[in-house]
């Protein structure tokens, strides 16, 4: 709303968005976790003399310590340049409120930088124990900017008792009511990470003694077991979530449920395989072995983001802002210009004049143009048109065209992860007759 | 142009008084103009070292060592970045984003192209560190990219001050190339700057002996000292040239006698007295006769950032005027940002007095 729409075509923005997200997020989860296990057993190994060890940290520090670090900064950036393309209005809302949030954190991902060079390009050129001191200030910065970047996701679908403007927002915004499980649950998911890479890097490397192995994988059991927390804070974070939401995960969006339980059953499993190997004093896990334990705890977080944000329909801030840019109530005082109030009485087109042919205004246009011009402003922003993405033509093949106009009033009743129709009677309308040309199965 | 096309502020207002937001911007702009002016600048070094001194294993010995310096300075330059990143979304955000969008492939080709430019001067160093030669057309690749990344930056700028071209380049669908508005002046006028700053950060490798070895230290040291005055005397050149073909209305706020106008004049005499003193320092390169016109670059980076943002309200007056937007302050958030810069600045100069302590 309010800006060009972009559409990038088949993927769409979310895909968009995910594509960086997804690679960004494992790799900074992964960092924090690995930046304790490096500090963990690197202080051991000093106190016991043990250069064998040292050896093998050297080589996971570079590896994948570093190596992905960098790609984890550059995307972490990406973010920021996708969103403010998909989502303009809401990452402007987001910016507004959480820029001295966001701006904290930035001083953290210097400390961040600054450590993990020193800290790979110094092995061995320094005293042993400033070296490991160097590690645990990357640490302690990394968790913090976990703790920060976390206070504002979780903002996005349990907004608690804020209001815009309202006295103390930031802070009720950013301690909100998931905070706390979800702070935990990437905390914990981001050491099982890290364990369960060492362990693979470890079957990698056949050269590693058998002393180091059995040091690292111990650590690495260790490092994974709080994964068993994540049975009990999942369904913390999701039991403060809004009933709407809820009810998506209880059956209501059949994906939904699907993934929040793959990610309890992924979460489950890594726990359990840990336990087992520790039980059975497993101290030489293999490749396969290991790749697993990444996978479970790789899908199990995958699901827990998917599920965050599938379940934050039709809201991209919940209850706030709608993934169209529309606001809710909650902004009526603030947003003249795309509120749904006010969109309600003037139409979609009014705040969205990007959705217009160049040089033509909305009474210059055909219905069937003016409709695909309300189809931009409108339902672009989650659907593709023809094929890809939440592609409309497949879902109203062989509608007619009272369906589909009867449909538009009803939509956010009959689907909830859909945001009420924005605009005025007459661009139904128009929405409807731009519609009707997509409902002929094969013509594409 | 169509009014209507220019999204409206944000409706939250801004989170402190303006001139705070714009110091920290512009503040924070320059920081980040310094490693990634080193970056750009070392890299095009190494790509003349590459070309020029081939066979020469001086010269390959200090392009290793540039190399190995350059995937930390462009990780810092992004980091960095981030902060006026965010500043200039809380100012100008709806102006910014309409430019994000009208460009949209190329806003989002700065992706890859980041990440890919890490990764192959990694490649690159590798090389060295097994003895083979770098050869000129990794260093030219990596310099073209670095280029494009700077294009495409410019362009976004020129055009979320220019919403007169808004319609046109949005006719082709996030696909345009925005390089109207002196965007091409703004280029020249930072590439040379950049590489004015990979003299310097060559020149201090040197001077740190931290190019290798004595021999790769004296070339680093000799490269820099030649390139620095050289490239900043271009970039005043180049600095004039834009100011005198800036629009009219831009142009006006750089000679009005208001601050801008203070601004650009002293970074005009920032960029020149460095420049003399570079000169000066070809005779008795000590450690002092550097740190000084460095310095007073650097000030002069400051001012020409402030002077910059100046001239782009000059461009978006008739549209907006930062004064218009309300302000709902966050002291308490503020103080925790404040403290955290206070705790990061310790904690770096903790990181740099651990990384001194040898066996």
């Amino acid at each position: 709303m309010e800006y060009p729409i972009f559409n990038l075509p088949f993927f769409g923005g979310s895909l968009l968005i995910a594509a960086i997200a997804i690679p960004h997020v494992f790799i900074a989860q992964f960092s924090v976790g690995a930046s304790f296990l490096l500090a963990l057993a690197e202080r051991r190994a000093n106190r016991e003399g043990d250069a064998a060890t040292r050896a093998f940290l050297k080589t996971y520090a570079f590896t994948v310590l570093l190596v992905p670090y960098v790609l984890g900064a550059m995307t972490g950036v990406g973010i920021w340049f996708a969103t403010s393309v998909v989502s303009p209005r809401a990452i402007s809302s987001m910016i507004h409120l959480f820029v001295w949030g966001w701006a904290a954190e930035w001083t953290m991902f210097i400390v961040d930088i600054v450590a993990i060079y020193l800290y790979v390009y110094t092995w061995d050129r320094i005293r042993p124990f400033a070296h490991n001191a160097i590690c645990w200030i990357l640490a302690a910065t990394s968790t913090v900017t976990l703790i920060l970047i976390n206070g504002i996701l979780s903002f996005m679908l349990t907004p608690g008792s804020w209001e815009p403007l309202a006295p103390y927002g930031f802070w009720k915004a950013f301690f909100n009511p998931s905070f706390w499980p979800t702070t935990l649950m990437r905390f914990s998911v981001s050491l099982a990470l890290a364990g369960a890479v060492a362990l693979l890097l470890m079957a990698l490397m056949r050269t590693v003694p058998a002393a180091v192995r059995e040091k690292i994988t111990r650590l690495a059991y260790k490092m994974m077991l709080p994964a068993l927390a994540c049975l009990v804070l999942l369904p913390w974070a999701f039991s403060v979530i809004p009933d709407r939401s809820q009810r998506f995960i209880q059956g209501g969006a059949i994906a939904m449920t699907l993934f929040f339980a793959m990610g309890m059953a992924c979460f489950g499993l890594l726990a359990l395989g840990t336990i087992l190997a520790m039980v059975r004093r497993e101290w030489n896990p293999s490749v396969l072995g290991a790749s697993l334990l990444i996978f479970f705890a790789f899908v199990g977080y995958a699901c827990f983001e998917f599920v965050r944000e599938g379940v934050r329909k039709p809201y991209v801030l919940e209850g706030f802002m709608y993934s169209t840019g529309v606001t809710t109530e909650k902004g009526q005082a603030l947003d003249k210009r795309a509120n749904e109030a006010v969109l309600r009485e003037k139409g979609v087109l009014s705040a969205e004049p990007w959705a217009l042919p160049s040089g033509k205004t909305v009474a210059d246009l055909p219905p069937q143009e003016k409709g695909h011009a309300v189809f931009k402003a409108a339902c672009a922003a989650c659907h593709q048109i023809h094929v890809g993405y939440n592609a409309v033509q497949p879902l109203v093949w062989g509608w007619t065209r009272e369906n589909l106009r009867s449909y538009l009033d009803v939509m956010h009743e009959h689907r909830p992860m859909m945001p009420p129709f924005p605009g005025t009677d007459a661009e139904k309308d128009a929405l409807t007759a731009y519609m009707a040309t997509l409902t002929q199965r094969g013509k594409l | 142009m169509n009014l209507q096309l220019i999204p409206a502020p944000d409706m939250l207002g801004l989170p402190a008084h303006p001139v705070l937001l714009l110091v920290l911007l512009n503040a924070t702009l320059a920081l980040h103009w310094v490693f990634v002016g080193a970056v750009l600048g070392g890299t095009l070094i190494v790509l003349h070292n590459a070309v020029t001194g081939r066979g020469d294993a001086t010269r390959a010995r200090l392009n290793q060592a540039i190399l190995s310096f350059l995937p930390f300075m462009l990780s810092m330059g992004v980091t960095l970045g981030v902060a006026p990143l965010l500043f200039v979304q809380v100012l100008y955000g709806h102006f910014f984003y309409a430019a994000n969008v009208m460009m949209a492939l190329w806003w989002l080709l700065i992706i890859p192209l980041v990440v890919g430019t890490t990764y192959l001067f990694y490649v690159a160093k590798l090389r060295l560190s097994a003895g083979r030669a770098l050869g000129p057309l990794l260093p030219a690749i990596l310099a073209g990219m670095l280029l494009v990344l700077a294009m495409i930056l410019s362009g976004n700028m020129t055009l979320f001050q220019t919403p007169s071209a808004w319609e046109s380049v949005w006719r082709l669908h996030g696909a345009g190339f925005f390089h109207g508005g002196g965007m091409v002046g703004r280029v020249i006028f930072a590439v040379f700057g950049f590489a004015a700053l990979g003299a310097m950060f060559v020149l201090f490798l040197g001077k740190m002996g931290l190019a290798y070895d004595e021999e790769a230290d004296r070339a680093a040291i000799e490269i820099g000292l030649r390139a620095a005055p050289v490239c900043i005397g271009l970039q005043l050149a180049a600095g004039i040239l834009l100011v005198v073909l800036l629009p009219a209305e831009q142009r006006k706020a750089v000679f009005n006698g208001s601050l801008v106008s203070l601004f650009s004049v002293l970074s005009i005499g920032c960029l020149a007295g460095s420049l003399v003193l570079f000169v000066k320092a070809r005779k008795s390169p000590t450690l002092s006769a550097l740190v000084v016109p460095t310095a007073v670059y650097v000030v002069g980076l400051i001012l020409i950032a402030f002077a910059r943002d100046g001239i782009r309200r000059a461009a978006l007056a008739p549209h907006f005027q930062l004064g218009e937007l309300a302000i709902h302050p966050q002291w308490g958030p503020f103080a925790l940002f404040l403290g955290m810069l206070v705790v990061a600045a310790a904690a770096v100069i903790t990181l740099l007095r651990l990384a001194r302590q040898t066996e």
